[in-house]
């Protein structure tokens, strides 16, 4: 399986541990990324750099609240680089959902910590899961 | 109070007095102060009053009837209390959002983890389930105290922006939504048909939400339970709606004290806010101009009213 990566950009390790345990439980494909920052984030995805990945995220987590760069400004960056269109960007939120409203360019958003089974109807509905049932076997 | 407001005491005889009053609040004075002089009662009543200089000032005015004719009034000026408590009140807000927010980071790292070695780690035995269990239990009460601050926060900040509002309506709207939560609980609730306020829809929602769980959870020890929702006039024209149980009720030395935060919640009861929802009320019904007060006794029921002032 040479599935594209999945880019966790969270600059809180409990939290990237919790969400990387929920994306292996939600059999969400491919090897997955971390970036603390959001510098680092954008160095990995449109950088010319070597910190550049081979191939674009299938999937990019992002957290808001980010030491650098507000979450935000990451996103509409993200969303003017040359490999926008085939990016998917989620983002995750610590905050209440009447205290939040997603950003524009966000495909979702998910409020922390990621549920296994909603990760896995997330990435389904996102293209980033082949749809071969893996999203039902992660149950909700 | 001529240098003051730089008037001559000759303006201030019948209605003369009004014309320093701010417009937003001169009708309010018209009402009240002749209507406590006619009935004989001191009065003590907070406005905007325009100095000499054009500023206005937030005055304090105290007064009673004398015993022949006319009264004796004393009004100080309280401006610079008054924006130091706005100031203070604001740095408070933010204080509750900010710790809000960040309360829930580290939060999340408990619940999290708890959950994760649940799930990983069944061989761990029934007794550690239990206590993983109990951690989550405490978290999630955590977070429940957490949410009810921001949403606390929130309404401090709100701007209302008053229209009718169907306050029947919502009210059968908050019952269903118990119904559903409890289907296995018989409360009976009448609702009056018709009550309309002006008001933040968002705003009385959550009065109308909040009393109503309330009325729901502390009903609770009742055999078929009763909650009621009514409207009537007060006397000075105001609209007040009232929502009345006869469940548990509350000792009538603590009918101030369950408005302030984490106060209302007793030990091993819930509410929907926990512990912020009636301070949460209170503040809404405050950004309105009206009050918000409870009545009851232990054992005999509460009734929590509110008006949202003259033009609710």
């Amino acid at each position: 399986v040479n599935a594209r990566p999945i880019l966790l950009v969270e600059d809180d390790d409990d939290h990237a541990e919790l969400t990387e345990w929920a994306l292996r439980r939600a059999r969400v494909p491919g090897p997955v990324v971390r970036a603390r920052t959001g510098a680092a984030a954008l160095e990995m995805v449109c950088g010319d750099g070597p910190e550049r990945l081979s191939e674009p995220p299938a999937l990019i987590l992002l957290d808001l609240r980010l030491p650098d760069l507000d979450g935000r400004t990451v996103l509409s960056r993200l969303r003017a680089a040359d490999v926008a269109a085939s990016l998917r960007i989620v983002v995750l939120t610590a905050s209440h959902p009447q205290d939040f409203s997603a950003p524009e360019g966000a495909d979702a958003c998910l409020a922390k910590p990621a549920r296994p089974g909603v990760l896995a109807d997330l990435a389904a509905r996102l293209g980033v899961v082949p749809a071969d049932g893996a999203a039902r076997e992660a149950g909700a | 109070m001529g240098a003051f407001t730089g008037r001559d005491p000759a303006e201030e005889v019948g209605d003369g007095w009004l014309a320093p009053v701010h417009p937003d609040d001169r009708a309010a004075c018209a009402a009240a102060i002749p209507a406590a002089v006619r009935e004989r009662a001191a009065w003590s009543l907070g406005y905007r009053l325009r100095r000499a200089d054009g500023t206005w000032a937030r005055v304090l005015d105290r007064g009673a009837p004398l015993d022949g004719a006319g009264a004796v009034d004393v009004c100080l000026d309280v401006s610079a209390a008054r924006s130091r408590i706005d100031a203070l009140t604001r740095e408070l807000e933010d204080l509750s959002h900010a710790v809000s927010h960040d309360l829930r980071g580290p939060l999340l790292s408990i619940d999290g983890f708890a959950e994760l070695l649940a799930d990983e780690a069944p061989e761990l035995g029934e007794e550690a389930a239990r206590r993983l269990a109990r951690i989550r239990a405490g978290a999630a009460e955590m977070r429940a105290m957490i949410d009810g601050l921001a949403r606390l926060a929130r309404v401090a900040r709100a701007e209302p922006a008053p229209e009718p509002v169907d306050v029947s309506a919502l009210a059968g709207e908050a019952v269903a939504r118990l119904r559903e939560a409890e289907p296995g609980r018989e409360v009976e609730v009448r609702v009056q048909q018709g009550i309309e306020v002006v008001g933040d829809p968002g705003l009385v929602r959550l009065v109308v939400d909040e009393l109503l769980a309330n009325a729901w959870t502390f009903t609770r020890a009742g055999e078929r339970p009763v909650i009621e929702v009514r409207a009537a006039a007060a006397a000075d024209g105001a609209q007040v709606v009232s929502v009345a149980d006869d469940g548990l009720g509350f000792a009538p030395e603590r009918a101030e004290a369950i408005f302030a935060p984490f106060a209302a919640l007793h030990p091993g009861e819930g509410s929907s806010g926990a512990g912020t929802g009636l301070a949460a009320c209170r503040r809404a019904v405050a950004l309105h101009g009206g009050r918000i007060w409870a009545e009851g006794a232990p054992g005999s029921g509460a009734t929590v009213s509110f008006t949202l002032g003259r033009g609710g």
